[in-house]
């Protein structure tokens, strides 16, 4: 067994136990139940429950395919994604932090900040030369943006809790 | 290289503090700048155009331009709760229908005190909605159809903005009092169900949208405001065919709870004369608006009378079976 | 024929002054500006002019905000075809091919189809709208609850042509998007569905942050990983040497001709019905072609009849959203929600009456929209030749622009710093799924078309008390229920044959 199929597998079942956690633990809490309602109309949980059904009964499927490979010792089908080194998934990481953390601070500290120091990290994790400039990108954008927002579209972005 | 660094840090921390800057207003000379006002429905329909209206003209009595910010979803809760959590210094207010208190929260639980988090300033106009048919349909007064439906029980569908609504409550009082087995078909606005209404696919819709009652592309049976409406003098109200109960939804003027009484007075001014003025009398007469003009006390009892009323009539319907949120 | 050509006439005579003139050119830059930039929808453009034209006269303020919807949905599929951002959720179909295109250095050609099918289909749908508003509206009232749930269905079969190599893997994304789609208030019942008690997700997930995350904050974060090699490491090439490249050969225009009628078609037919909503013609655009391609493997890989299929779909809808407008006051979609809001600030009711009373004005409108579509069709050749300057720009200052640009558009909807959040949580979402093999297009088309069916089925439940019967009882209801079973047949039978290809090549040899 390649360490492609097995991949493949652990995939597959992630899939299947999303789909039983959903089923058994979100729905029944976090679907409120109406007072009274026609029944004709199926239940407000209809639809979500088929929708797993359906998650669960291909990710069945996708486990059984995947083991028919294996016992036929035919190759699985090739996925569509792009294999990557390392480094470069370490710095898709880092760029998935900087956006996490963008949204949770923004409301606190306002754009200015938030932008400003977001771009510039953005830009010192493709290339840690040069950060003066990459300072200066960064705040000349945050400032571009700011202006074509704030006065032509007329969006006005947090300010910044700490600041009020 | 740290110099820098430092300098340009401190440039961009003192920048930040100016864009951020939010002076308290002192009610003397309120107000010193421009205010900003959310509305909590989108761009297009009667609440927001209207609300454009009203502040065109309040902005001219103010001195200062009234901003307008779009903060729709959730049927309104969701601008509504951001007020909730603003400074009340009267820069920040927000346009909104009197559901997002009286009837939303409810059926569930929203991000405010309905009746604690803000400062009723002023209520503008009243929405009126009907129950309406197809200029063919066989029905041709509200008696008609309710006899009809009396005698073929589960034939009638009726379609609404959606289930709770005004619309979809009074036809549901009326089903109650006159014992009617008729089928609601919710739909996500009023203009999907005149649609449905005018494909035959249902067979009458109360809806809140009177353009087409207006002029006369639909039937009008009965119209759901407290008084007959001027443009529709022959149409009969619910409360004169004999039902308890009317629409009673309004468009008002919100700030966050605490506001001072000096700001709230010199709002409430601006607006009450804001809606004699030009743009807002534009923007009503299209809409089918009926003008009211209740000021800050009048409409906070308004709203403390109907939150009562309102629980009685959603559990009597069966909608609730106690209110999804505390009122204070 | 003659008396509307006659009314053309008088028509054209009211809208020829500078004053409309000039605001069809400044409608559609704006919009041209506005959707090009990712994360800002053509929906912004129009709500952001709204205002501004209180105070214009009707047929100005009118063309106004037409113009911004068409530049709008064009320069959506500006940023679509160049970085892999729809502007629009109208152009999203657009980069499945578009940006391929854009990396193998044929952006410019990319661009330009996408020039020629936008416009001939958005003149097109005008052309229908002008000559047979009234009967084509009347047929569009006929679609109701069980119709509009029959429809959607027959449309979510597209999403096997969009499901990439794996098509089990392209389902469950299906499914995925069925579920989120969920997510919010119950459209029957108005009762919470995972809403874990957040006020934000009351109306449900946004979709406009969703299709950003999904589509273009994935692949930023895909190219923020590269590493930048030297300062003069460019993104992709919009201007390739091989002039070829650059242009679109009467050849490959001829070729996608077919193509661009059909979309022209599909679009129409989806702007008319109202209920529907437009995002989606684009998709079933795409998808028709693919299915009737001779070489449907190219599609997804930088084939150019893919872009005339969107492009054309997505165009064509904004003409026949104006047929139930104009002629029963029926919106078709959001932003014909918003500009009906325009006529009435300015007096005038869209319905049957308004053809009666004002026939000149309406005619007026209708030579508008003939200009509009010249008119955009030079300002967007300009346009592009700008846009080609994205090639000059450093690949790692220029993504992460494009990363701001992505949050800013997602929080400008709505003011909502909630919506960067789930910006950021679909971006990530959209970068593992690719990794590990699942289209994200038919999570996409699912999460779009959701809502509608499920209100759509639910409501025509109710309207039969329960029966479902209620399908096939009804002649159009019945067809789309046929069609659909008829194209699932098809794609199963077409599975199967080329799974058991290969391996009778395998014996055969």
């Amino acid at each position: 067994m390649n360490a492609n199929l097995a991949r493949e597998l652990v995939i597959a079942a992630a899939v299947l136990v999303f789909a039983l956690v959903v089923q058994f633990i979100l729905i029944p809490t976090q679907i409120e139940q109406s007072v009274e309602y026609d029944l004709a109309s199926l239940s407000p949980a209809f639809f979500p429950e088929l929708a797993i059904l359906i998650i669960g009964g291909l990710s069945i499927l996708l486990i059984l395919s995947n083991i028919r490979h294996l016992v036929k010792g035919i190759p699985p089908e090739q996925t569509d994604e792009v294999s990557l080194t390392l480094s470069e998934e370490l710095r898709i990481g880092g760029a998935m932090a900087v956006s996490i953390v963008y949204y949770l601070v923004v409301d606190y500290l306002g754009f200015w900040i938030t932008n400003t120091v977001g771009v510039t990290i953005l830009l010192i994790i493709q290339d840690r030369r040069q950060i003066w400039r990459q300072i200066l990108i960064a705040a000349a954008t945050t400032l571009g943006i700011y202006l074509f927002f704030f006065f032509v579209m007329k969006v006005h972005f947090p300010i910044g809790k700490i600041f009020k | 290289m740290t110099n820098h660094l430092k300098k340009f840090g401190f440039f961009t921390l003192i920048v930040c503090v100016v864009m951020g800057f939010s002076g308290t207003g002192i009610a003397a000379d309120y107000p010193k700048k421009p205010v900003t006002m959310y509305v909590v429905f989108s761009p297009g329909g009667s609440m927001d155009s209207s609300a454009r209206g009203l502040s065109a003209g309040a902005e001219q009595i103010l001195g200062q331009p009234i901003v307008i910010v779009t903060k729709d979803g959730g049927g309104g809760t969701v601008g509504l709760g951001v007020l909730a959590n603003d400074a009340p210094d009267g820069y920040t207010i927000a346009a909104a229908t009197s559901t997002g208190i009286l009837r939303i929260p409810l059926r569930r639980k929203v991000p405010y005190k309905p009746l604690a988090s803000f400062t009723p300033l002023f209520a503008y106009a009243a929405v009126a909605s009907a129950t309406v048919v197809n200029p063919d349909s066989p029905f041709k007064t509200m008696q008609d159809l309710i006899e009809f439906a009396k005698a073929n029980p589960g034939k009638i569908k009726y379609g609404t903005a959606g289930a709770g609504s005004p619309m979809h409550l009074v036809m549901a009082v009326i089903g109650m009092k006159e014992n009617i087995n008729w089928i609601h078909v919710p739909f996500k606005g009023s203009a999907p169900a005149e649609t449905a209404l005018m494909g035959g696919h249902i067979d009458v819709v109360s809806t809140g949208d009177l353009d087409k009652a207006i002029t006369g592309q639909l039937r009008t049976l009965c119209v759901h405001t407290k008084e007959r409406m001027g443009i529709l003098p022959d149409v009969p109200t619910t409360l004169e065919l004999g039902y308890n109960y009317y629409n009673d939804t309004l468009f008002a003027i919100y700030g966050p709870a605490g506001m001072d009484p000096q700001v709230v007075k010199a709002l409430e001014d601006a607006f009450e004369k804001a809606v004699d003025m030009p743009p807002y009398q534009k923007v009503a007469k299209q809409f089918g608006l009926v003008p009211i003009k209740m000021k800050s006390a009048e409409y906070r009892k308004f709203l403390e009378d109907g939150w009562p009323q309102q629980v009685e009539i959603l559990t009597k319907l069966k909608l609730i079976e106690q209110p999804a949120t505390e009122p204070r | 024929m003659t008396s509307i050509v006659g009314n053309l006439l008088i028509g054209l005579n009211i809208i020829w002054t500078w004053e409309h003139l000039l605001a069809i050119v400044v409608g559609s830059t704006l919009g041209l500006v506005v959707g090009t930039i990712p994360g800002l929808t053509a929906t912004m453009a129009v709500a952001l002019i709204l205002p501004l034209t209180f105070d214009m006269d009707f047929v100005t303020s009118i063309m106004l905000l037409v113009g911004a919807y068409k530049g709008g949905i064009f320069g959506g599929s500006i940023t679509a075809i160049l970085l892999n951002t729809p502007g629009t959720p109208a152009s999203a179909a657009t980069v499945l091919d578009g940006y391929t295109l854009t990396k193998q250095g044929k952006g410019i050609k990319a661009l330009k189809m996408a020039k020629y099918s936008s416009c001939l289909a958005d003149f097109g749908s005008d052309l229908v709208l002008i000559a047979v508003a009234a009967p084509l509206a009347s047929v569009a009232l006929k679609f109701g609850p069980p119709e509009i749930a029959m429809l959607i269905m027959f449309s979510l079969t597209i999403i096997a042509g969009v499901a990439g190599k794996s098509i089990l893997k392209g389902l469950i994304s299906g499914a995925l998007g069925l579920l989120l789609a969920t997510v919010g208030l119950d459209p029957i019942m108005t009762t919470r569905r995972f809403v874990f008690d957040q006020a934000d997700l009351d109306s449900g997930l946004s979709l406009i942050p969703v299709l950003i995350g999904l589509f273009a904050l994935s692949e930023v974060f895909l190219q923020l990983g590269r590493k930048s090699k030297s300062k003069a490491d460019h993104f992709a090439i919009v201007h390739s040497k091989d002039p070829a490249d650059n242009r679109v050969s009467w050849r490959e225009f001829k070729r996608s001709l077919r193509t661009i009628l059909r979309g022209t078609a599909i679009g129409t037919g989806i702007g008319i019905i109202p209920g529907i909503g437009t995002g989606i013609a684009s998709f079933m655009s795409y998808g028709q072609a693919k299915r009737a391609s001779k070489y449907p493997e190219k599609f997804g890989r930088g084939a150019l009849e893919g872009i005339a299929a969107s492009e054309s779909g997505n165009s064509a809808v904004v003409g026949a959203t104006f047929i139930p407008l104009l002629t029963l006051g029926i919106p078709g979609d959001i932003i014909t929600a918003v500009i009906m809001g325009a006529f009435l600030i300015q007096g005038f009711i869209p319905g049957p009456l308004l053809f009666k009373d004002h026939a000149d004005l309406i005619y007026a409108i209708f030579v508008g929209f003939i200009i509009c579509d010249i008119v955009y069709f030079l300002i967007g050749s300009v346009f592009m030749k700008y846009a080609a300057y994205l090639s000059r720009v450093p690949r790692r200052l220029l993504f992460p622009i494009v990363f701001v640009f992505c949050i800013v558009g997602s929080y400008a909807i709505h003011h909502s710093v909630f919506d960067i959040g789930i910006l950021v949580a679909f971006g990530i979402i959209g970068f593992y799924m690719q990794k590990f093999g699942f289209a994200t297009a038919p999570l996409l088309i699912a999460f779009i078309l959701s809502p509608i069916g499920e209100t759509a089925v639910r409501q025509s439940l109710l309207m039969s008390s329960g029966s479902p019967l209620i399908f096939v009882n009804r002649p159009i209801s019945l067809g789309f229920f046929l069609l659909t079973l008829i194209t699932i047949a098809g794609i199963v039978r077409s599975h199967f044959r080329e799974k058991h290809q290969p391996l009778i090549k395998e014996e055969t040899k």
